[in-house]
């Protein structure tokens, strides 16, 4: 990916499984973490990301330019992520995320976690545990306790099958 | 990251069960001890509250109804969704929910609903009970009987009421006149200390039995009391501060000034300022609101109708009004009428109140 002439500036940024990606300078910085680094003069060379996969950044990257080609009409932004996250899977959400919080990307983060919790909405205590990773720590008396208390609100819920 | 995804922070998992409903985060407590404390969290529910609350679209506010079952002679209890109504696509009259485990079935057949405020509906049943309950957790407070020169509230006629959160002290609170005596004797009720204590007695003219319960603008309640060094017919607002716990005069809107004889106004919150229901000298109606609070100039008339009869009103923030008609709700757009819903389980004239759905606990607050 050579800059072409008259182009912005343009930075590498790396996946901690090495994959090397270039993005405009200008779409960047939606990250304040990477924001930061080129404010501090830090952005010269390849910017590490140590923390985000290869898969996950190439899908922020998208959306970075996606975002960014959208002038300021916060309406259109909103129909944009809306449309960018309609088919991604839990774990995809999970990895973006993370990925957004280690970016300091405040709109994205805001974005998927009403979409992570749209996908959540319906679903089971097991399919949370298990998505989650959660350790169940209650005492089988102790969870038939809260849920006798609840009891309606495990009316409805999906059946798990569908990941 | 890959398949080590068991680590994703507190503040995260936060953030992502702010978004949900308040049926799954219930549902959610189950899910771990630790996701129980995040849920029951007070700063959690405050902050879930907020938001639910600020949704422009009402997705989580409900319409609450009640319902006469002839067969078993009780009252059943339903809600319905307010947002619907302002729903551009809506095909059909929305559905009304009938709300499980009424918490006054054990004690009575019929009650009133006084107030609804942070999602909590302050009822009264026919027994002389006064409830705090939120229709969406199910949870329900009795709470204790107020005595006036040993009288009980055994009739809500002899008795007036407000419901309102104090925000400086983070308190539900229960404002009671009692309307046989002369001043008005007047009670507050504390929801964290659980108790009635006398206040102020009211004396600012004769709060209007059927101007209903106390209306909950900026912090401070609502009534209208006829104003007693004029002939009857002339009406003020009087509202009661939480900070000094006094009653003080709102203005009226200056063109309001008229006798209204039997014709009675009436008190109603829109959109979150204080509106008047107004019945025209010929015939029809007008609606007030105030702009600017405490601002008499800030009166303005929002909307004029020539049907006679209505019942409450919300708005939102494109302006759209919502009007409840005998068991009709009716959504204009200025002056046009866009369209009309009917609403299931009610007879006729039923007074709809709207609770917002949340996790606030009448039980532990």
């Amino acid at each position: 990916m050579a800059a072409e002439t008259g182009t912005p500036t343009t930075l590498t940024l790396k996946s901690n499984d090495d994959e090397l990606f270039s993005v405009a300078e200008s779409a960047a910085i939606l990250s304040v973490t990477i924001r930061n680094m080129v404010e501090d003069g830090c952005a010269g060379g390849v910017i590490p990301l140590d923390n985000v996969d290869g898969k996950t950044l190439a899908s922020v990257i998208t959306y970075m330019n996606g975002i960014s080609a959208i002038p300021a009409d916060e309406e259109k932004k909103k129909s944009y992520r809306d449309k960018f996250l309609s088919d991604k899977d839990f774990e995809t959400l999970a990895d973006m995320v993370l990925a957004a919080n280690y970016l300091n990307m405040s709109c994205l983060m805001d974005a998927v976690s009403a979409k992570i919790a749209q996908v959540m909405e319906k679903k089971s205590v097991g399919w949370v545990r298990r998505k989650f990773g959660i350790e169940n720590d209650y005492t089988p008396e102790e969870e038939a306790a809260v849920k006798e208390e609840h009891k309606w609100t495990f009316e409805g819920v999906e059946t798990d099958d569908d990941n | 990251m890959g398949n080590n995804r068991n680590h994703i922070p507190v503040e995260i998992i936060d953030q992502i069960l702010y978004n949900l409903p308040v049926k799954s985060l219930l549902r959610f407590k189950c899910v771990s001890k630790s996701w129980l404390s995040m849920i029951t969290d007070k700063d959690f529910v405050k902050r879930h509250l907020k938001k639910s609350s600020a949704d422009p679209r009402f997705t989580h506010h409900k319409i609450i109804v009640k319902s006469h079952d002839k067969s078993t002679n009780y009252y059943n209890l339903g809600s319905c969704s307010l947002g619907y109504l302002y729903e551009e696509t809506y095909e059909k009259n929305p559905r009304t929910q009938i709300l499980i485990d009424r918490p006054l079935a054990k004690w009575c057949f019929d009650f009133r609903i006084l107030g609804a405020c942070n999602g909590l509906v302050l009822m009264f049943a026919e027994t002389g009970h006064l409830f705090l309950w939120n229709p969406t957790t199910t949870d329900a407070k009795h709470i204790p009987s107020v005595y006036f020169d040993g009288r009980c509230d055994s009739s809500v006629r002899e008795f007036m009421y407000g419901f309102a959160y104090d925000e400086a002290n983070d308190d539900y609170k229960v404002v009671c006149f009692y309307l046989h005596s002369k001043p008005f004797q007047t009670k507050m009720y504390s929801l964290k200390g659980n108790y009635w204590k006398k206040i102020d007695n009211f004396e600012k003219g004769s709060p209007g039995c059927r101007s209903g319960a106390g209306k909950l603008v900026n912090g401070k309640l609502h009534w209208l009391a006829t104003d007693s060094r004029r002939a009857w017919g002339w009406w003020d607002i009087v509202s009661f501060n939480f900070s000094d716990e006094k009653f003080e005069i709102v203005p009226c809107p200056r063109q309001y000034m008229s006798n209204y004889g039997r014709n009675i106004p009436k008190l109603v919150t829109l959109g979150g300022y204080l509106g008047l229901i107004c019945p025209e000298r010929q015939k029809g109606t007008s609606v007030w609101v105030m702009i600017e609070y405490g601002d008499a100039e800030s009166w303005t008339r929002v909307w004029t109708t020539k049907s006679s009869g209505y019942g409450e009103l919300w708005v939102t923030k494109n302006g759209d009004i919502a009007v409840a008609y005998g068991s009709y709700i009716v959504v204009y757009n200025g002056r046009k009428k866009l369209r009309q819903f009917r609403i299931d389980m009610v007879g006729a004239n039923f007074v709809p109140d709207v609770y917002v759905e949340s996790l606030v606990s009448p039980s532990t607050h």
